[in-house]
């Protein structure tokens, strides 16, 4: 009985410790979505000129379960909105709504990289 | 895979079929201050400060941007040529009739005037069965519509505005593609608008994000 029970307390730490690598990669992945652009989301990311933008976006883990990134920069939402007809040289807009729509496909990259599917 | 360029000609068809308010087929007349009606009320019908109301019926079709409102009077900026009352009219607020799709000539803008500017957003793609051959293949991304409304007179008309073009694209909306396919609004991550945010010149702007997507069967080029 209790090597029953060892059993099961073993995978329910393997449960945790996956379930926090996922969390954890979900995090990096969606991160590089919005700032650097992602073949999964299809977000172009950040447009870089100086870089000030770019660099602006802070990731942080706010508690065990939740995590968000941010920016202070004044000029963010007519980047990400494409107003006033802005040019963009590289990269471009909708980062973040692109990022929000392909949530699903980001949580099956990761979680099938992890299984080593891919 | 579908054509990127019949899904977006699809959403700028059904966008174009918005009507927000409208008088139906009345009798109305024109003063030099806007227009009249003995019966019914513009109030009721919907019309609110900033919206660019189109007439139909009048000899002057010119849309104008209404800047009052009683039952019986729609007074519009800079007024309207004089015209006795007759049935079979009506004024109507739908899409702006300024309106930039993308990589068109650039837009003549008019600060007394609301207008609308568009994005088509290819998003993330994948095969989601196996053999790729014939798989299923996932696709979606976003429409996008930007709705600039007349800057300081509330959030009255641009907000209406934007719901009744939201109401055009609920979760599970399908739109029929002119090849035969088809795309679909999702529901998981549904039709949303933007705050309305001043632009500083002359308008104040509210976003509607449309996510769809679709699936069509993977052919593989010989």
């Amino acid at each position: 009985m209790s090597s029953f029970d060892d059993a099961l307390n073993r995978f329910a730490l393997k449960l945790d410790a996956r379930s926090r690598a996922v969390f954890v990669g979900v995090a990096t992945e969606v991160q590089r979505s919005v700032v650097h652009g992602s073949e999964v989301t299809g977000a172009p990311g950040q447009p870089v000129d100086t870089g000030n933008l770019r660099d602006s976006w802070i990731p942080e883990f706010t508690s065990p379960t939740t995590w968000q990134t941010t920016t202070n920069v004044g000029y963010a939402p007519i980047v990400e909105h494409n107003l006033r007809g802005v040019t963009f040289r590289n990269h471009g807009p909708h980062s973040v709504a692109l990022t929000r729509v392909g949530f699903p496909r980001i949580v099956t990259k990761v979680t099938a990289d992890m299984a080593g599917a891919r | 895979m579908i054509d990127f360029l019949l899904a977006q000609l699809a959403f700028r068809t059904r966008a174009a079929t918005l009507v927000v308010s409208t008088t139906g087929s009345a009798t109305l007349g024109a003063t030099a201050a806007g227009y009249t009606r003995a019966a019914g009320s513009f109030v009721t019908d919907g019309f609110l400060v900033g919206m660019e109301v189109v007439p139909t019926g009048f000899t002057q079709t010119a849309p104008g941007v209404v800047s009052a409102i009683t039952a019986t009077l729609l007074t519009i900026d800079g007024g309207r040529t004089v015209q006795t009352a007759g049935a079979a009219r009506s004024l109507t607020v739908g899409l702006p009739s300024l309106h930039a799709w993308e990589n068109d000539s650039p837009l003549t803008r008019y600060v007394t005037r609301p207008f609308l500017e568009e994005d088509f957003v290819p998003g993330g793609s994948s095969n989601t069965t196996w053999p790729a051959r014939i798989g299923l293949f996932d696709q979606d991304g976003l429409a996008i519509y930007k709705w600039y409304g007349v800057q300081n007179v509330g959030v009255d008309a641009i907000s209406a505005s934007v719901t009744a073009l939201m109401r055009l694209f609920t979760p599970g909306t399908y739109l029929a593609l002119a090849d035969g396919s088809s795309i679909q609004v999702r529901g998981d991550v549904a039709v949303k608008r933007s705050q309305i945010m001043n632009t500083g010149d002359g308008w104040a702007v509210c976003i509607v994000t449309i996510p769809w997507r679709t699936t069509t069967r993977n052919v593989v080029a010989a």
